[in-house]
This record gives structure tokens, sequence and C-alpha cells, in this order.
């Protein structure tokens, strides 16, 4: 699940080299006036991007894991049949039935209920981090690979050293220090996905800032920021998309890894990783407190993961080839 | 007419794993107002690191500008401050660059890259910016300019890149334009376009044009003035009537020499034999004499001086320096003689 290297994108060349790029050329012929029958007019790369995307199926198929959990998340207080947090002790431990659809736990509490709250922490959790991860990263990773030398050197070197540390480890290490709650696992997962944003970014910005069009925006008067920013970095946007997606599942499976380890969110708070972890205990006879939450945790990674796969396919015009 | 551009003893050397490479010795020329420069050489000569050394695109390291002057209207652009040499890029100075399929940013409409140009340097903005940018399109041959402005540039030909890159140059009245091979990428019809199109524009705005090229046809139609250089150094410089005419540096002999001609039935073409230098083990004295069929004993110990003759007609080489005897003993016959 560890899906770092992204094959295709990362440190080549960005592909938006012209013969691979099947819009259609403006053959005018300036010489006798005429020009080619319009089309499309101000048709973006991303047009083509979408229409890609719900061409595959995989793709789909994750939109939609994707949209029925964040649905559940975002109507939670409609859906639920029970309050997440209310214990009952006389409904401890109950099988799935009308009355509780997966069940309840230890404390008597619906677990269809804290199912789809949980959802919600672990959607938050996901998005966070990786808006952490991006607004820290890319930065980092722009300005050292477009001033490059020494600071780029000491600036790599540093990263070298946290990519060393398996991440959920340095999330361990951030929660450590910052303390356990749901707000520092959302800090931790952000900050060990920092160096991953911060490497890959680099690559794209050395292969981008050797196009003519940033010596060309050189030449026309601007500046630094201007050109790393304006021009540089939307050109990096492909890979960065990409590797969102997959961070936001990688970061909802380390929270969720968190919450099991007891790092994360405490109780009564619904977080899927802490549900599991409190039943374990009853695995033998309850088996369904460990299941539903393991197999939602499952299929929204599983979520993630597709429709990454489908973007970086779609941002990549090598592979659309038509 | 008064001198735009003053460039006096440009030293560029690129400092490199190898050694030190001086892509541009001792570089000396001007460029008046309206005046249209063409500079010639064999890839690798230092063409291109003069015109980058003008605006300073040169990164560095590892290029460093080790001497010499570039006085634009007076002032020196080697000692301006990173602020106000950005002032001057794209305003005073514009320059077009070889490749127009990757000299515009793929992810933003032709429009908003000039209208980024004409926001930076004039005081224009929203709807007015975006008028300028239609009538600067519209100037260099677009058609239905007002529509094409909101198209992505992989949705242009090479032409009409290049057509909207001379825009983007243009867009900002500069004094002086600075073209870099601009049609070298680009197949010969749609060269004689743009040909056309600038010497067209050279009329109307009256901007000065450093144009540079290793195409030697298009330095005849294009310039008023032609600098010929060879390994960093310019080797001979003259109007263009005169070089064409009396070309008097054996290099530019060869040039001329290779070209195809309409006039003169030829088996195969006359080619100047060798290649350039390695840059980094440049020969002793003139770096042209072991492919030059006029070699003597100086040129292999000295560089010659310049020697300027009518219409500021100068040239380098040794065959029009005064010298001893022995000084002017031929090298190929001692060189075939030591052999035998």
């Amino acid at each position: 699940m560890e899906t770092n290297e992204i094959p295709g994108t990362g440190t080549q060349s960005r592909g938006y080299e012209e013969a691979e790029i099947p819009a259609v050329d403006l053959e005018d012929d300036v010489s006798t006036g005429t020009v080619a029958p319009r089309r499309r007019r101000g048709v973006s790369e991303w047009h083509q991007v979408g229409k890609h995307l719900l061409r595959n199926r995989g793709a789909v198929i994750g939109l939609l894991i994707i949209g029925i959990f964040v649905i559940g998340a975002v109507f939670a207080p409609v859906l639920t049949t029970h309050n997440p947090i209310q214990n009952n002790l006389t409904m401890r431990l109950q099988s799935p039935s009308t009355t509780h659809w997966l069940g309840t736990d230890a404390l008597g509490r619906d677990l269809y209920s804290r199912m789809l709250y949980g959802s919600r922490i672990s959607l938050n959790i996901g998005l966070i981090s990786v808006v952490i991860g991006v607004a820290v990263g890319v930065p980092i990773g722009a300005i050292s690979g477009f001033y490059g030398g020494k600071l780029d050197i000491f600036t790599q070197r540093i990263i070298d050293i946290m990519i060393a540390f398996p991440g959920i480890l340095l999330a361990i290490i951030v929660v450590t220090v910052l303390g356990v709650g749901v707000q520092n696992v959302m800090i931790a997962t952000g900050i060990a996905s920092v160096p991953i944003y911060a490497r890959l970014v680099r690559g794209s910005v050395l292969a981008a800032k050797e196009q003519s069009y940033v010596e060309a925006a050189r030449a026309a008067g601007l500046g630094d920021a201007s050109i790393v920013f304006r021009h540089i970095l939307p050109n990096c946007l492909a890979p960065i998309i990409v590797q969102s997606t997959f961070q936001i599942a990688t970061s909802i499976l380390w929270a969720a890894g968190l919450g099991f380890l007891g790092l994360g969110a405490q109780a009564p708070m619904p977080e899927w990783g802490a549900i599991l972890s409190d039943g374990r205990a009853y695995i033998r006879t309850a088996h369904h407190l460990t299941t539903y939450p393991g197999l939602a945790i499952l299929f929204m990674v599983l979520g993630f993961n597709l429709l990454g796969d489908g973007l970086r396919d779609a941002l990549d015009p090598r592979s659309r080839g038509n | 007419m008064s001198e735009l551009l003053q460039v006096r003893n440009l030293e560029m050397s690129y400092y490199t794993e190898g050694g030190r490479v001086r892509a541009v010795d001792g570089v000396s020329f001007d460029v008046e107002q309206g005046e249209v420069v063409g500079i010639v050489g064999e890839s690798g000569c230092g063409k291109t690191a003069v015109s980058l050394s003008i605006l300073r695109l040169l990164p560095s390291p590892p290029a460093k500008i080790e001497g010499g002057e570039i006085l634009f209207e007076g002032q020196d652009l080697v000692k301006l401050s990173g602020e106000r040499l950005r002032r001057i890029r794209g305003d005073d100075i514009a320059m077009i660059f070889q490749e127009p399929m990757t000299s515009l940013n793929p992810v933003y409409t032709i429009g908003n890259q000039l209208i980024e140009a004409i926001r930076l340097h004039q005081q224009l903005e929203g709807k007015a910016a975006r008028n300028r940018a239609i009538e600067m399109l519209k100037l260099v041959g677009i058609p239905r300019a007002d529509e094409v402005i909101d198209e992505y540039p992989h949705r242009f030909s090479g032409g009409m890149r290049q057509r909207a890159m001379i825009a983007m140059a243009l867009s900002c009245d500069p004094k002086l334009l600075i073209a870099d091979e601009p049609t070298t990428a680009l197949d010969v019809t749609i060269q004689a376009q743009i040909l056309e199109l600038m010497r067209e524009l050279k009329e109307r705005l009256h901007t000065a044009i450093i144009f540079i090229t290793h195409d030697l046809s298009v330095i005849a139609e294009m310039s008023d003035r032609v600098l010929v250089m060879y390994a960093g150094k310019i080797v001979e410089q003259g109007s263009v009537v005169d070089l064409f005419h009396d070309p008097q540096h054996p290099y530019t002999q060869g040039l001329i020499g290779s070209r195809p001609s309409m006039d003169v039935e030829r088996e195969r073409l006359e080619f100047i034999p060798g290649s350039v230098p390695n840059p980094l083990h440049m020969p002793g004295g003139c770096p042209f004499h072991p492919r030059c069929s006029h070699a003597m004993e100086i040129c292999r110990r000295e560089m010659p001086g310049e020697k300027q003759g009518e219409n500021e007609h100068g040239v380098r080489c040794w065959l029009h320096l005064d010298k001893s005897d022995d000084q002017a003993r031929p090298l190929r016959a001692a060189v075939g003689a030591a052999e035998e």
C-alpha cells in the first residue's frame, strides 16, 4: 500500500510533448489566410484528462467508492440510526440486526452509526494531512530544484534522512512529540508525507526548468517567484495530483494504524482504527466489530488507489494515445 | 543614427568539469537604432552565448561574464542589479528563441501569456491588456486573433507559435529584439513567411534586431550588417554587401563558398575541411589555422589583431596584416615537408 513511487510520472520529463498530444492542431495556412474549421475552442488539457478518466473502469469504481463514503460522511447525521457515542449497556455486543444494522460494540453503541461518523474523521485526516504535506513539501521541493547548488544538497540530505524512516514510524515520532489526538495525527501524517512531495516536486522542477518557456519567461523580465509558481509548478501538477490521491489513502491507513495503537483518536471518538482496536478483544465472539471497520478501511484505501491509478494514466499523454 | 547597444571586449566563459571554456572571447560590436545585425557562424562558435550574455540569461554557474561591457543606452548591463535588469528584459530588449514548440508554456492560453507580458511592462490591465494582446496577434498575421487568443499552445502549428512568440516579444515595443535562430526549427515555406514578417515589422516598428543564425542566405536577406564568429571571436564584420561581395577572412570565404548556388553548376558542394575545435583544447594563435588553406607560420603562434577596412569592414586575419617574410611562410607546405 506504500505507493510512494509513481511509475510514469515522477522525475521524468512532463508529458506535454507536442507529438503526443492528440488534440487538433490549428493547421492554418497563413499565406492564403485560410483557417482550419473551428473546433472545441479553448479546450484545455483538463477536459481531456476528465474524459479519459471516465473511460477508465477502475477509476470510475474508485470514484464511486469514494463518492459513497463522502455521501455517508456528509449526511451522517441524517443517515445514522443511533447516537454514535451513546452507551447502552443492555445492548452490548449485539450481532447485526434490523435495529443495529452492523451490530453494537462492547458498550452497546451502534456500529453502523459509529462507522458513518468515523468516515468523517478518516476523510478529514486524509485530506488535511495531504494539504499539509503539499503546502510544506511542494515549496521545499520547488525551491530546492529551481535554485540547486548547496541549498539543494542541504535540503535533499534532510529529506533523505526523513525518507529513511518508514512513514508510519515518522508519524509515530511526531505524535509522540505532539501528543495523541486526531489533530496531531493529521499534523503527523502531513509531516510524514512532506519528504515524498519534496522529492517528487524537485524532480519535476528539475525537468521543467530546462524548458525554453522558462528561458522565455526570464527573457520577458519575470522574477524568480513568478517563474517558479506561475510557470514551472503548473507544469508539475500532474504528478502532484496523482501522488496526493495515493497519499490520501496512505494517510488514512497511517491514521487508522495510529488509532489502532491508541495514538490517534481517543475514546469515545468513533475513529475506524480505534474501533478496530477496541473490537480486537471480541474477535471470537463478535467478529463484526473488526470485520466492518476493516472492510471500510480497505474499501476507502482501495477507492483512492483506483482513482490514483486512473489519474496517473489519464494525466500521462503517452498512455492516453488516442 | 545613434548607438543603441555597444558591446566592448565581452569575455564569457563556462566553467565545466573539463576546465574553462572561453565561449565568448573579446567580442566587440555596435547595434544602431533600427539596424539589423546578423551574427553567423557554425554551431558552438559562441553566437548564442553572445545573445544570452546581453540579457544575462546564462545560468551562473557554470557561465560567467569575465570582462567587457554591454552598454545599452549608456548603462552597462553587466553591472546592472537583478531588479533593474528585469525591467529591461522584455521591455527594452526582447528575445525570440529557436524552439517555438517549447517556448510557450503548455498550461496557459496564448492570450494568458501575452497578457502576462503586457501587464508586466505596460500599465495596462484587464480589457485594455487583452485588446492590446489581440492587436499584437493581428499584427503578426494570426487570423481570427480574437478567438485564437483563448487557445492553448498545443493547438498551434510551429509557424503559428513562432508568430505568437514574436507578438509576445514585440508587445512591449522593445528597442532591441534578439532573434536566436528564429526560423531554424521551421520548414522552409514557414521560414520565408516568418522572415518576411520580421522584415515588415522592422520597417513598421523601427526595432533594432540582432539576428542569429547559421544560415547565410537568411543573413543576406535580413541584415544590414554581419558579424562572422568563429570559436568565440568575431573574425570578420562589415556591411552585408561588402561581406558577401568581398569576403576577406578565409572562414567567411569558406562559408560563402559552401552555399549551394544557382549560377554555378557543381557536382558537389564545397566545404571547409575539419570541424570546430574542441573549446577545451583551442589551438594556439588563430583558432581557424588548422582548417585554413592559407595558414602561415604566424597563424599558429599569434592571434591576429583587427584590420579596419573601408565602411567599417573589419577582419582578423594575418593575410591582411603586416608580417615578416619568415612569419608568412605557408604552414601547409611546412607541415607537408616535415612529414616527408
